[in-house]
């Protein structure tokens, strides 16, 4: 799709010449695109063609790139990633039990066809088309009962045989299905499986999967298999996306796993595990939602109580290279009380309780909800065992529930049947208050229009991008398209910032985002070197800010917010924090204007305050001026007053994933 | 509500789904009787494989011939129910019945397989969904506004003429303002050149004539410099390269029209009032149940 970046020495001869295949081939794979030109073999002539095999050739990255350490063996293509593809780590269809008995009626099918840009009509009705196609999707039906409401609405045998299957057949057809979301609640809660029926099991696989194969088209359109493993013990959010590498060759050959077998995180690491060895293909999990996890997501103990150590953060870290931190159901990043100097914090924020809501978050218990401690706490394990069980990086997904991805705040359909798009929704949708708890959110209103993945990668496959999530070269949104390039290493300049060649230098003299710096000489401090782009038909930027954290000498974390690049003249304070950039929005018309901010920024930093022989992280956060929240949109678009349960303008983000400094070579 | 139920919408609907549930029990006669009933095998199989789950067992004679007389007495009181018109006021009856129907109505179209007549049709009038947009290669020089301030259009201006009349060299480093996007672009679609600078670019862009520096063009970046290099027109595929794309969306296209065509026709043949009550204030439902 996308030729790029040549570095000088490749760009020097554009001439004319004549069309060859066997050069448009070496070509494609020099600059490691893909797609459209390079499956249609042109007989006219064309133009652009370098002789690289007598000059110096774009240099091949030198392995820069570890994971834990290691360097990453897998074959990699034959250049470093040129461009960044956009797509949705976590979609549901009806092939959820939840998203189906919510009312959706578009399968994996639906939600593939549309994020490849083809029109679709809703589950409400309405003819749906995505104005930017995303580049891949992972739709990611919930394991446990996958495919229910099919079977559900065609009553086949393996269903109408089993006592339980007719017993809910006939719940579903009555004018209340409660009892099925209350079976599907409670049995997702307590890990236990009141219907076990394989041949129901395994005909809800067979449709993600042949809707994956059918839909997958490499060099255009990465169609993931995958599902999501819903652990909510005792209601407080375990859950994980699996992503699969393979085709249904592979991935056919296993059923998904499911919380109903084990809550048990573990037990899904030696399930990928198992399917690795079984198939030799791989898998991935995502962990999302910590934000509603009740403490447990990122404990200081496993799931079965013990403390944790070095085989569990091996097989952790191993397992889950990336984690969720926009999403739906808000950002989980940090939260004020856990980073009182941080002024840019997601303000969608679902802080109150756990997933169920039954209960109610204390605040020793919000440090393990968030990935900002997470990170903290992972130096501290690393520098225990050797290896970090936290080393995340970032992914944003949209966890809609009903097959349509969207994430443009003035384009969004809606988190599920509910809340597609209409007069009604900001009205119908208060908050589902827990009985226990009393407190509850919205399941449309809190709803926020996140999130999604940009990932670098030579090519739009899913080989490609895979080993891109594996390397972590990733990075989350919370809607807007930014492009954000990061490279740190010991030598950059400040012009390097600005180079034309900046990502072949960047490859060459330092390590992208997701990757590991480590054994500083005395004297030297890790340089970034950042560019950022705005989403080319979205709101400007306002500032990008670096975000460390590190483990003291003492055994201590600490985290900071640096300001590194800012529109216009805005000069740092005496705290160093650059001054708010203003607000344009209008919130009668729900409209902005990109006459504060600025389109990109560039810039060199380094660390003034690093120790080496301390461990640290480093992410960036870059941050859009203000901009109307979708429900603003939809109370100009539709009528009817603001909600005030909700702030009327966001600020969206992207947050990368963070490179990582280890004083001395990780074993 | 009731006014609905008196309409011929649900005695249609009840016709079908007699239809269907008695299906297994008549399809091996094309008439019989309207007062006969037959216990088929499969019947007797289903019945038979029920009672295993339960008893983890076969049933012996007796049983077995209780279990068909329950089924027997389970289908005369649905008959004289279904005479009596008993389903009309119940919402369970009427909104499985109805469900069932859409179920069997739709995705018919996924098991029909499509002619080279077909698809060859479908091709030629959706060209644009199988990879046939014009395409578009290009390099771009960028100028960011904040750099350039008020002379961005001066800037422009002498950049445009150097690069027009020198001998083709370019120096991105030199004249390209930084941004994390390629300066040389192959053959591209119009939807990868957008999702990059967005629509407006892209829009403008396919009106550029080739081979010569022009511009500037405006991006959501800020300001742009632009060579066509080449273009390639949009072009129909040969159906057997993209026979399996043409055939899925073929497949989706008819699910979608036959679903749509199913219900038109069923609806055509009715005629449908809706009475609403009277606008006033107070609850929403208020007065529609009577």
């Amino acid at each position: 799709m996308v030729r790029s970046l040549l570095s000088p020495a490749a760009r020097v001869s554009i001439h004319r010449e004549k069309g060859h295949c066997a050069k448009v081939g070496i070509l494609a794979a020099l600059l490691a695109f893909t797609a459209v030109s390079s499956g249609v073999c042109a007989d006219k002539p064309a133009w652009i063609r370098t002789d690289n095999t007598t000059r110096n050739a774009p240099t091949t990255p030198k392995p820069s790139q570890t994971v834990d350490g290691k360097p990453y063996s897998r074959p990699t293509d034959k250049s470093h990633a040129q461009h960044v593809f956009w797509g949705d780590t976590h979609l549901h269809t009806q092939n959820s039990f939840d998203a189906g008995l919510f009312g959706t009626r578009l399968g994996p099918a639906d939600a593939y066809r549309f994020a490849r840009g083809e029109e679709v009509i809703s589950s409400s009705g309405v003819p749906a088309k995505l104005r930017r196609p995303y580049d891949f999707l992972v739709v990611t039906d919930h394991a446990e009962y996958m495919g229910m409401t099919y079977s559900l609405l065609e009553g086949p045998p393996e269903l109408m045989n089993d006592p339980i299957g007719k017993k809910w057949y006939d719940d579903f057809h009555s004018s209340d299905p409660s009892p099925l979301f209350t079976v599907n609640g409670t049995d997702i809660m307590n890990g236990t499986h009141t219907l076990k029926n394989d041949a129901l099991a395994r005909s809800g696989w067979q449709r993600a999967l042949d809707a994956a194969e059918k839909y997958n088209d490499p060099g255009r359109f990465t169609a993931f298999i995958g599902f999501e493993w819903s652990s909510t013990p005792q209601g407080d959010n375990l859950h994980r996306n699996v992503i699969f590498e393979d085709g249904a060759d592979k991935a056919g050959q296993v059923l998904p796993a499911s919380t109903l077998d084990s809550q048990d995180p573990e037990h899904l690491w030696k399930y990928l595990a198992d399917y690795e060895k079984k198939t030799g293909g791989h898998a991935l999990a995502i962990p999302h939602n910590s934000n509603l996890s009740g403490g447990l997501m990122f404990a200081d103990k496993t799931f079965g109580g013990k403390p944790l150590d070095r085989a569990y953060a091996e097989a952790r870290a191993k397992w889950e290279p990336v984690a969720e931190i926009a999403q739906s159901k808000g950002d989980s990043e940090t939260l004020p009380m856990l980073s009182p100097d941080d002024d840019f914090i997601s303000t969608e924020r679902w802080d109150k309780t756990n997933i169920m809501g039954n209960h109610i978050d204390t605040p020793e218990q919000q440090p393990f909800n968030y990935l900002r401690p997470a990170l903290n706490r992972g130096l501290k394990y690393e520098k225990k065992f050797g290896i970090n069980p936290f080393k995340y990086g970032f992914v944003g997904g949209s966890d809609i529930h009903n097959a349509l991805s969207t994430v443009d705040a003035n384009n969004n359909f809606g988190v599920n049947y509910i809340g597609e798009p209409g007069p009604e929704r900001l009205k119908v949708a208060p908050a589902i208050l827990n009985p226990e708890t009393k407190v509850g959110m919205s399941f449309v209103l809190d709803m926020q229009s996140a999130g999604i993945t940009g990932v670098w990668a030579a090519e739009n496959t899913r080989q490609s991008l895979f080993e891109a999530f594996r390397r972590k070269e990733v990075y989350g949104s919370t809607g807007p398209r930014m492009t954000v390039r990061v490279f740190a290493g010991w030598h950059f300049k400040p012009e390097d910032a600005t180079r034309s060649d900046f990502a072949d230098n960047g490859y060459a003299n330092g390590v992208p985002m997701g990757g590991d710096l480590s054994g500083a000489q005395a004297g030297q401090a890790p340089t970034i070197v950042v560019q950022a782009a705005k989403d080319p038909d979205g709101a400007n930027l306002d500032r990008v800010q670096v975000v460390k954290g590190w483990l003291d000498a003492k055994g201590d974390t600490h985290e900071k917010v640096y300001d590194i690049a800012w529109s216009g003249d805005r000069k740092a304070g005496a705290d160093r924090k650059v001054p708010l950039v203003g607000n344009t929005v209008n919130v009668k018309d729900a409209t902005y204007s990109n006459s504060i901010g600025t389109a990109t920024l560039a810039t060199e930093w380094t660390d003034p305050n690093f120790d080496r022989t301390e461990r640290a992280y480093y992410y960036l956060r870059v941050i859009e001026i203000p901009t109307p929240r979708w429900t603003t949109y939809d109370t100009v678009r539709f009528g009817g007053t603001l909600p005030d349960s909700v702030p009327a303008t966001v600020t969206q983000r992207t947050y990368t994933s963070p490179i990582w400094y280890t004083p001395k070579p990780a074993a | 509500m009731a006014s609905l139920l008196r309409d011929p919408l649900s005695h249609f609907l009840l016709i079908a789904a007699a239809l269907f549930l008695i299906w297994p029990l008549i399809s091996d006669r094309v008439a019989p009787p309207p007062n006969q009933i037959t216990i088929a095998p499969p019947q007797v199989q289903r019945l038979i494989a029920v009672f295993y789950k339960t008893h983890l067992r076969m049933p012996n004679a007796d049983e077995l011939s209780a279990l068909v007389e329950a089924e027997i007495r389970t289908e005369i009181y649905y008959r004289e129910g279904i005479a009596l018109g008993l389903d009309r006021d119940d919402e369970i009856i009427r909104r499985r019945i109805a469900q069932k129907l859409q179920f069997m109505t739709q995705d018919v179209a996924d098991r029909q397989t499509p002619t080279d007549t077909d698809l060859q049709q479908f091709l030629d009038t959706h060209k644009n969904q199988f990879g046939a947009e014009p395409e578009f290669a290009f390099s771009q020089i960028y100028l960011n506004p904040d750099r350039h301030g008020d002379k961005i259009a001066q800037d422009a201006e002498r950049l445009l003429i150097r690069l027009n009349t020198s001998d083709g060299r370019i120096d991105y480093a030199a004249d390209s303002d930084p941004l994390p996007v390629p300066n040389d672009f192959e053959l591209t679609s119009v939807d990868g050149i957008a999702n990059v600078f967005g629509e407006a670019f892209a829009k403008a862009l396919t009106e550029l004539p080739a081979g010569r520096w022009v511009g500037p063009i405006r991006s959501g970046f800020g300001a742009h410099l632009i060579i066509v290099r080449d273009k390639r027109e949009a072009t129909t595929p040969q159906l057997s390269q993209v026979r399996d794309a043409v055939v899925r969306e073929w497949q989706a296209a008819r699910r979608d029209e036959a679903n749509a065509d199913t219900y038109r026709d069923m609806r055509a043949k009715y005629v449908i009032k809706v009475e609403l009550p009277p606008e006033r204030g107070g609850q929403p439902n208020e007065g529609a149940k009577k």
